[in-house]
């Protein structure tokens, strides 16, 4: 039993050892940016998974473990329609397409951070603002909209700083999000995404 | 920090950056967009004719090329023929006893930019396009049309309109105050046009009667 104490004990002062040499209190601000993988499950407009996107935020850490920051991200998805006839009051287009779904939130970040040690996980709220822009590429031509909404997003992620004394690291992140948006032309009522980001921390 | 500051300038550069879809990825054939006057009743329609000539638009320079002194302008001018047709019409001999003219233009490359909205009179102001002369009236007073399409290049596209010739009394001097209206139109746009360009041409031009047969059939 006094064996068994002992080693608990001997545990105990080894791992505070360690955690204490792997500290990286750091900076208390924060900026990462880098790649944005998105899609745009359920969506009628443009479904698909691509990653022609980039984010970038920055944040201060108000206590040691909670930050408050400024966010802006954008992404591209794009979808082929196969030729089809469309009728219209009036006429008629028979066209294949493309529809290509930009959006460019921006907005506050609050960030929570489990650890401030060289790996970082944490959990990330972001409120704020979307905008959309919808284009239909046809020939030459392109049918276009474009909306405002609301935006909001869970993360959860981590920061890996590799390096002593240095405030350099990579970040990787999975999210969800969900705006507001509607377009009326387009039948768009609202616009879920997911994914991940991947980038630079400093 | 300096170097934070360069990296965040180039994030938000790349950010400026939408991605275009790839458009050489597209089928390669025609885009086809007809439109029709609501209000004009294609039962009193029964004969046509098609102009001799194709206008050719080209940056500013305005030509008219007779079907016989083109083999692929017959062949254009041939397809629209078979198409009415087809759908019943007959061929008039003359403008004069014609109820239905077709003109048809070929954009080789301008850089007019014409746009498709709300407005009915969306040729007006287009330079040197159809003399309203050519069917012996004037024509205007398009339909409204309701479909958001906005476009600055035409560049190898077809634009042809059915004009309705019945108010024509065959008198010179009266022909001068009709106003003639454009009944149907169809705009082929061939920009991304690969391949077959005659076969596919072909195709398009009985694509735009086969989405108008509920026009043509009343």
């Amino acid at each position: 039993m006094k064996m068994l104490r002992n080693i608990i004990l001997a545990a105990a002062v080894l791992f505070t050892a360690a955690v204490t040499a792997d500290a990286q209190v750091g900076k208390r601000w924060y900026i990462n940016a880098g790649w944005q993988f998105n899609a745009t499950p359920g969506s009628s407009y443009a479904e698909s998974a691509q990653g022609w996107g980039a984010y970038a935020e920055g944040g201060y850490y108000l206590m040691p473990r909670i930050a408050v920051g400024l966010f802006v991200n954008y992404g591209t998805n794009n979808e082929y329609f196969g030729r089809q006839t469309y009728y219209f009051d009036g006429g008629a287009v028979n066209t294949d397409m493309y529809h290509s779904l930009f959006q460019l939130p921006f907005g506050a970040t609050f960030r929570y951070r489990f650890t401030w040690t060289k790996f970082e996980p944490y959990v990330e709220a972001r409120l704020g603002a979307n905008y959309s822009d919808q284009y239909n590429y046809f020939g030459s031509m392109a049918a276009y909209d474009n909306n405002w909404g609301f935006y909001a997003s869970p993360e959860i992620g981590f920061t890996w700083h590799p390096f002593n004394k240095s405030n350099f690291g990579f970040q990787f992140a999975l999210y969800y999000s969900y705006a507001t948006n509607r377009s009326s032309a387009f039948s768009i009522n609202g616009m879920n995404n997911c994914g991940f980001r991947l980038g630079l921390a400093f | 920090m300096k170097k934070i500051l360069l990296f965040i300038v180039a994030a938000a550069a790349l950010m400026a950056c939408r991605k275009e879809p790839d458009m050489s990825e597209t089928d390669g054939n025609y885009f086809v967009y007809t439109a029709y006057d609501t209000s004009s009743d294609f039962s009193k329609y029964s004969s046509y004719i098609v102009a001799d000539s194709i206008l050719i638009m080209d940056s500013g320079r305005y030509n008219y090329v007779k079907a016989s002194e083109s083999p692929m302008v017959a062949d254009i001018i041939r397809t629209y023929r078979d198409q009415m047709n087809s759908l019943g019409y007959t061929e008039a001999g003359t403008k004069e006893d014609a109820d239905l003219g077709i003109q048809i233009s070929y954009i080789e490359e301008t850089h007019y930019f014409t746009q498709i909205v709300s407005d009915p009179y969306w040729w007006w102001g287009y330079p040197g396009y159809w003399s309203p002369s050519w069917w012996g009236g004037w024509y205007g007073g398009w339909a409204p049309y309701s479909y958001p399409v906005s476009y600055s290049y035409s560049t190898h596209s077809y634009l042809t309109e059915m004009v309705d010739l019945t108010p024509l009394t065959g008198d010179a001097e009266t022909d001068r105050d009709v106003h003639l209206s454009v009944v149907w139109n169809s705009y082929l746009d061939g920009s991304l046009v690969s391949g077959n360009v005659t076969s596919r041409l072909e195709e398009a031009i009985a694509q735009s009667f086969s989405q108008s047969k509920d026009v043509f059939s009343k």
